[in-house]
């Protein structure tokens, strides 16, 4: 078994904050913020004894946390590059070419959609939908920063860029 | 209101959906996420029907109803709806009903015969699913799964303990627990019955029969005193399985693993076949028609030798009603007095001003309409997980439940407040102590099975008596075995006899006839290692008599050891029997399956000694008349205790030691019963010991604790903090065997 998690008290106070929102004698709604919140402290990842120990700080059930964690595509319950790389690949990107950045991306990272590269450098990220810049596409996001109108060659110096 | 199906009218009530409506007048519509004990999601789109003016088709399961409204549930529309559903929800499932233990009973072969299609148009590949190991008692087949949520479910709403859920989402969806083994309800069993397909399995019955071999059975638990309703599925005269037998006033649609898997212990490897007689120190084999003559000569030697106060005799309580009736009639008209069926407690001056028998006091169905329930020494989840359904029920009224034990145990229903204190706190505050919000409110104070081996029960219930009068609550017991009620209303006790009248010379109590080297000593149903309070002072009396009879279904070191005649009975389901239920409900069940020749039926076997004593003989009709003559005479509303001696209050110092009721080890048949063991459970034999305790003691691995003088080492134990000031439990009987006493006071040397 894995190792108990202590939550430290920083993120605990940021969790009590998420659990004020919400009605007294209900935790589950606060299950997704706090781990957004936990992920952010822990390299963009949550380990089971992280679901474990905010399932019990929360008192819901351990499973509860599973489910949110697994359902949704911005919590990661595996290791994955510092870097996260998200390319859209919605209408207006893809009417502007967006496939063939994201097969450049591929092609220069050596790693799929959903993977992360072996020096833990970048992760580029599944399941993106429409981020909301279709004005500027195609667009791709880095640690939430938006680059538009992009260029093969565009990308390549962005990615040369990011440490 | 007035609503149509298929144009027929019918009534009913505004807060009601469509399938509420047609389940009631017994329209079929097809469905697999729906339940009626649990909430409903809609997910599975099985029970779309046509409403008029609705453009689609809706589910009835989750569409309320109106004035009027017009729902054909066999049009071309819902047909067409329904086919397509089905089509959708067959696309991953495999075809593999040949090997699948289910097929026969499946809901989705069953929906899928009547409302599918003969053709699918999905010819890719299907969907696999890894299969998990989730737990002793269930076995997965998960690329069965249609994704119902039922499992999910019932786990969050009826068990209280959410342990599956399904993760990932889409076509990655599917079920699992948070750890690979990680359900550990007591009643996860339910799950199986719940599943529509194949997904989850009885791992006990895998592979073992197909479904329309089996002959279905009713019967009733004996592990429990609450009395669940079983069918006890049999191939080949062998028990493959159990299911509920709905009940709504005792256990509805549900069962606890306990009542679900406990039949295995009837197939344990201990099973006693033979009669056994001993001849010059060794035990030989008799024949099974001797046996009787044998012990029946036995008994009246000893009779002829000695008076009859040196004859003892002790009956399992959970024996079926009818070998109690016999049992006593026939040690009665002998003359033999020392009868009891308490082996487990120790302190018995309440008997005399004690109720005519244990009972809850009021109906199961009863039990939200209280304001207030009030534990006393009793965790639910472990001891009667069948309960922990309906409080679950009562809490979601409104009823408040307070619990008082001298351990910290989870309960799966929210607890208001926990008093976990030691035996003698506990005591000074029953004196005085009232609890606010209990005042003018309907109250209910539960006294559960561990009080009775307190070594100062008496006081203990006085006090008790004291604080459910300051409270004003009515009081109800919970008692260790499935018949304890027949032990006492059918004179199973030495003070009373049949019907609970008293005797005016009584005969000696369980703990008395161990202390008194008695000349002839007779066991019914018991197992003499974990069945008696004190498995040393049994041990000295079965040396010191000179008979000892055992009638048993198992055979145990001790009885091959000790035992001058051995008569195997039948268990529970090879005979017919009744077990009368802690609301006083008697229920009576036939004969499951035929034992071994050898074995000889309880109740039979009693009746025989009655017939060569030239006493009355018995029928198992007989036998019944009389007791529902006994107990139409017998009121069941529980009454308050009336005791006018005076206790003083022993607050010296001491250690307390308790032991905990172990879920698996309760009584005989259970504790033998091999997958129950297996559980996450079953596994928490340890013991724990308060700090203050660890930190008086020299020896920090091994602590010395002296108790009548004999001084008992406990090595191997745990310290926690939880734990009331000055306390050790034992959590499971089985680590106390042959330790001194369950629950007793001792002083700890330094």
């Amino acid at each position: 078994m894995t190792n108990k998690y202590t939550i430290p008290i920083a993120i605990k106070n940021e969790i009590d904050h998420v659990r004020a929102k919400f009605p007294s004698n209900e935790n589950k709604p606060a299950i997704i913020e706090s781990l957004l919140i936990l992920q952010h402290h822990n390299d963009g990842f949550v380990t089971d004894s992280i679901m474990r120990s905010l399932a019990e700080y929360l008192s819901v059930s351990e499973i509860d946390v599973l489910e949110v964690a697994t359902f949704y595509t911005m919590i990661n319950t595996e290791p994955v590059g510092r870097n996260v790389i998200s390319i859209c690949n919605n209408v207006s990107c893809m009417l502007r070419g967006s496939d063939d950045i994201l097969k450049h991306v591929e092609k220069k990272l050596c790693v799929k959609v959903g993977q992360s590269t072996t020096d833990k450098k970048f992760f580029l990220k599944d399941e993106i939908e429409c981020l909301a810049a279709c004005n500027g596409a195609p667009m791709m996001q880095i640690n939430h920063k938006n680059y538009e109108n992009l260029t093969l060659d565009e990308v390549d110096d962005i990615l040369d860029k990011i440490k | 209101m007035k609503i149509y199906i298929n144009n027929i009218e019918y009534d009913a009530n505004p807060d009601e959906t469509i399938i509420q409506v047609a389940d009631r007048n017994n329209i079929k519509i097809p469905r697999f996420c729906y339940h009626k004990h649990l909430s409903v999601v809609a997910s599975c789109r099985m029970c779309l029907v046509e409403i008029e003016g609705v453009k689609f088709a809706q589910p009835a399961c989750s569409t309320p109803i109106k004035e009027d409204m017009r729902i054909s549930t066999k049009s071309s529309k819902t047909k067409e709806a329904q086919k397509s559903t089905m089509e959708f929800l067959l696309i991953n499932h495999p075809l593999d009903c040949p090997i699948c233990d289910q097929a026969g009973e499946c809901e989705l072969q069953d929906v899928s015969l009547k409302h599918g299609d003969d053709h699918s148009k999905y010819l890719e590949f299907k969907r696999v699913v890894v299969d998990k190991d989730i737990s002793p008692l269930i076995s997965t087949e998960m690329t069965r799964c249609i994704h119902c949520s039922r499992c999910v479910r019932f786990g969050e709403e009826v068990a209280g303990n959410k342990e599956l859920g399904l993760i990932n989402r889409g076509e990655f969806t599917e079920i699992r627990a948070f750890i690979e083994d990680g359900v550990s309800s007591e009643l996860s069993g339910n799950m199986i019955d719940l599943c529509p397909v194949g997904a989850l399995n009885n791992k006990l019955y895998s592979y073992k029969a197909r479904t329309w071999d089996l002959k279905q059975h009713p019967i009733i638990s004996p592990h429990d005193c609450i009395g669940s309703n079983i069918f006890y599925h049999v191939y080949n005269n062998e028990i493959v399985r159990a299911i509920p037998k709905e009940n709504s006033d005792i256990n509805q649609t549900w069962l606890s693993d306990r009542d679900r898997f406990g039949y295995q212990g009837i197939y344990s490897k201990d099973r006693c076949y033979v009669s056994k007689h001993r001849k010059n120190k060794t035990l030989e084999r008799v024949d099974s028609q001797d046996i009787i003559k044998k012990v029946n000569n036995a008994i009246n030697s000893s009779l002829d030798k000695n008076t009859s106060s040196k004859i003892g005799s002790f009956i399992s309580a959970q024996s079926t009603s009818e070998e109690m009736f016999l049992f006593q009639n026939l040690l009665r008209k002998l003359g033999i007095k020392n009868i009891d069926h308490r082996t487990n407690e120790r302190d018995f001056d309440y008997q005399d001003t004690y109720p005519l028998m244990p009972s809850l006091g009021c109906n199961i169905n009863d039990l939200s309409e209280y304001d207030n329930i009030i534990l006393i020494g009793v965790n639910i989840k472990t001891e009667y997980p069948i309960l922990t359904v309906r409080l679950n029920e009562s809490v979601k009224q409104d009823t408040k439940i307070y619990s008082y034990h001298y351990f910290n145990m989870d309960e799966d229903f929210p607890v208001e407040k926990k008093f976990v204190m030691n035996n003698t706190d506990l005591l000074s505050l029953f004196q005085e102590h009232t609890l606010e919000s209990c005042r003018n409110k309907k109250n209910l104070l539960v006294i559960g099975p561990n009080i009775t081996y307190f070594s100062n029960q008496s006081v203990f219930l006085q006090a008790l008596d004291k604080f459910a009068k300051n409270i004003n609550s009515q009081i109800g017991y919970l008692t260790d075995f499935c018949n304890s009620t027949s032990g006492w209303i059918l004179g199973n006790v030495p003070h009373r006899t049949i019907g609970g009248v008293k005797l005016d010379n009584p005969g000696l109590n369980a703990t008395e006839m161990l202390e008194n080297d008695l000349s002839t000593l007779i066991f019914y149903n018991l197992d003499p290692e974990n069945d008696f309070h004190n498995s040393s002072a049994l041990i000295n009396s079965l040396q010191k008599s000179e008979c000892n009879i055992f009638f048993t279904s198992y055979l145990t070191p001790i009885i091959e050891k000790y035992a001058d005649y051995i008569v195997p009975i039948s268990t529970y389901a090879e005979s017919d029997g009744s077990f009368i239920n802690i609301e006083g409900r008697f229920q009576s069940f036939n004969k499951v399956i035929t034992p071994n020749s050898n074995v000889i039926d309880g109740w039979r076997a009693l009746n025989e000694l009655n017939i060569l004593n030239n006493h009355q003989a018995y029928t198992i009709e007989s036998i019944r008349s009389e007791l529902s003559s006994t107990l139409s005479k017998i009121d069941f509303t529980s009454k308050i205790l009336i005791d006018k001696k005076k206790y003083e209050l022993d607050k010296s110092t001491k250690v307390h030691k308790n032991s905990l009721r172990h879920i698996y080890s309760t009584d005989q048949i259970v504790r033998r019963a091999k997958s129950l063991n297996e559980t996450i459970q079953a596994n928490n034999k340890s013991v724990y010991v308060s700090r203050d305790i660890f930190d008086d003691s020299e020896n920090k691995k091994i602590l010395k604790v002296v108790e009548n003088n004999r001084v008992f080492k406990i090595d191997n134990f745990q310290i926690r903090d939880d734990l009331p000031s000055r306390t050790i439990v034992y959590s499971s009987s089985f680590n106390n065997k042959f330790t001194e006493s369950k629950s007793t006071f001792v002083s700890l040397k330094k």
